[in-house]
């Protein structure tokens, strides 16, 4: 398994470079977009590249077959031999591989069958539905079939050019743990003999044989995948957990926290933080729920986080900065891939959180003194769904806050924990629980928050990311300068 | 109770529109057993599509991607998608996504039938 390894490690080696050198683009912010555009796509077809190679690790079925239906045909002294496997989904058999001169089992008026290359071919392509002449007959009732005198059997079919007359035929299913996988078949005993039934009882020994070295080859493969998957869970995971931002910013009059936690090895959550304004006024918050998992979802979660971060910038309506990106990501992801996202922008001197709601869960605010609630949810769709006519509908909300007020963001994999009995932790006992919270620190608040979840699922396994982000106006913010803002920011 | 399970009828004189009757819940793993049985459908020539909802409990994001790839697939052919009666969860789930707005929504199968331009003689 060296090989994939070292891939691995190249795929790591290449994010790591491209996630390093984004951060250093974002910095000019002029040439910025032309080259993280540039960036993203070759690093998009690097996987792709990749994603084919990494099959390669794979014992390959046909080589091992092959020997074994070359051994079969010599010692059954046969002229031709084949075996064909069963695939489950549509219960049709299919040559995987052929030795010597072996018909077509189905009808043909074909002429160009003169050589075995073209001929191997042919019967490989062949599909024999279950229950369809020897072969059919074979997988479907699980008996061998021992056909001496082919010319007068109608489950043979009558052949007139001469190489591919079938004298006589045996035909053998293949089994896994009982279970028919396929059939092994032998044509035409060389000298112009007749099979006979000592013929089928070495073909049976044989074709066990045959039957447990598919089963391994099959095992060894499933268990390399496993271990691919395995590995490549665990670089995602490394990954995300470098995209993730360190440590949350220091914002004077506010406490901020946020946490994540994936319920596989990697998720699709993700949060940031970033200041829109070189001032330092205007602090973007952001948490998303990428649809994707493994792999192909930490690279859009990648992909998401460098878009935001570059078209954020500068810009002060949470919405305009959505739109803008599902543009992008409506291109570049696939159809059937959305992220949910809340962007918000907290002005720290206004003291209001203006934000859009990408699809993603309400965003909630409870007061510090008197507990109340407020759900805010304007209207939005999930990103990278959509194009920008229907995405253009995506609505914007501004908060004022004040002191002491906490406000929070999740993701569905809060609301929707589950316990033992499928009962959903829910929005009611969350919120019941954020007004309880309400004089604790944002810090608290989550450590808690995460308790008060695992009291609830008792240990049943979840099968949902958790991330929240909590952010409080500090109740001293007074203290802190405030100033009045004369024109409020623009809006898109 | 069987994660999944579909039942499929065709609709219509025609014979390219089907309803399937969805049972249980799509997520990440059984998600894969829809599409096979819609892309089977598709590829006999089946153009649109009523996805009758009001069995299915509950829908993660990887079901609703795959509804979406379905609907832009049948668009494509020049069919269409709708979806029958969700139960409030799944409708809840598909408004929270802000996703009503893009899918065809039906109560019946008489309104889903309209929404297709299908006939039935």
């Amino acid at each position: 398994m060296s090989i994939p390894w070292a891939i691995y490690f190249a795929i790591l080696v290449a994010m790591g470079v491209w996630v390093i050198r984004l951060k250093a683009v974002e910095k000019e912010q002029a040439q910025a977009l032309e080259k993280i555009e540039r960036e993203r796509r070759a690093v998009f077809m690097f996987l792709n590249n990749l994603g084919e190679r990494l099959t390669t690790s794979r014992i390959a079925m046909e080589p091992a077959l092959q020997i074994i239906i070359e051994f079969i045909v010599d010692r059954a002294d046969a002229e031709a031999g084949a075996i064909f496997l069963l695939d489950p989904a549509d219960n049709q058999l299919a040559a995987r591989v052929v030795q010597g001169m072996f018909p077509l089992l189905n009808p043909t008026t074909e002429r160009v069958l003169t050589k075995q290359k073209y001929l191997t071919e042919r019967v490989k392509r062949e599909r024999i539905p279950l229950g369809q002449g020897v072969i059919g007959e074979a997988a479907l009732t699980g008996k061998p079939i021992l056909v001496a005198d082919a010319a007068n059997d109608p489950r043979v079919p009558n052949v007139t050019l001469g190489y591919l007359t079938i004298r006589s035929i045996m035909a053998v299913p293949l089994r896994a743990r009982g279970v028919v996988t396929g059939v092994v078949a032998v044509v035409n005993k060389r000298e112009e003999a007749v099979f006979t039934q000592a013929d089928l009882d070495l073909l049976l020994m044989l074709a066990d044989q045959a039957a447990s070295t598919a089963e391994m080859v099959k095992l060894y493969n499933e268990q390399a995948e496993k271990q691919r998957i395995e590995q490549e869970l665990r670089i995602a995971h490394d990954f995300q957990r470098m995209l993730l931002p360190s440590e949350c910013p220091d914002v004077p009059g506010y406490e901020i926290a946020a946490f994540s936690r994936p319920a596989l090895e990697v998720g699709g959550d993700y949060y940031d933080f970033f200041w829109v304004d070189p001032e330092q006024r205007h602090l973007g918050i952001v948490i998303a729920d990428v649809s994707g998992k493994g792999i192909p979802g930490a690279f859009v979660m990648a992909m998401v986080r460098c878009t935001l971060r570059v078209v954020a910038r500068g810009r002060l309506s949470p919405r305009e900065v959505l739109v803008e990106a599902n543009s992008r990501l409506y291109a570049d992801t696939k159809e059937n891939v959305f992220v949910t996202m809340t962007y918000g922008i907290l002005d720290t001197q206004r003291r209001t959180f203006r934000f859009s709601r990408a699809g993603h869960e309400p965003l909630v605010t409870v007061k510090y003194d008197s507990g109340a609630v407020r759900l805010t949810s304007p209207d939005g769709i999930a990103l990278g769904m959509v194009d920008n006519d229907l995405f253009q509908t995506t609505e914007e909300a501004e908060l004022h806050l004040e002191p002491g007020e906490a406000v929070v963001l999740y993701t569905d994999g809060v609301v929707e924990a589950m316990d033992p009995e499928a009962r959903e932790y829910g929005q009611k006992r969350f919120f019941d629980f954020l007004v309880a919270q309400r004089h604790s620190p944002p810090q608290e608040i989550i450590e808690n928050a995460l308790k008060d979840i695992e009291a609830f699922t008792r240990g049943h396994p979840q099968h949902d990311d958790i991330t929240l982000v909590a952010l409080r106006v500090r109740t001293d913010i007074m203290e802190v300068r405030v100033q009045p803002v004369v024109s409020a920011a623009p809006t898109g | 109770m069987k994660a999944f399970s579909f039942v499929s009828r065709e609709l219509g004189d025609q014979k390219d529109a089907a309803m399937f009757d969805l049972r249980g819940y799509i997520d990440a793993h059984t998600v894969i057993e829809f599409e096979r049985a819609v892309n089977a459908s598709i590829d006999g020539g089946v153009k649109s599509l009523v996805l009758d909802l009001s069995g299915l409990s509950y829908i993660s994001s990887a079901g609703i991607g795959a509804m979406m790839g379905l609907a832009r697939k049948l668009s494509q052919r020049g069919g269409d998608l709708v979806l029958l009666s969700p139960t409030q969860k799944v409708f809840a789930i598909l408004e929270g996504l802000g996703f009503t707005k893009i899918f065809k929504i039906a109560s019946s199968e008489t309104e889903a039938l309209e929404k297709l331009n299908i006939k039935v003689s």
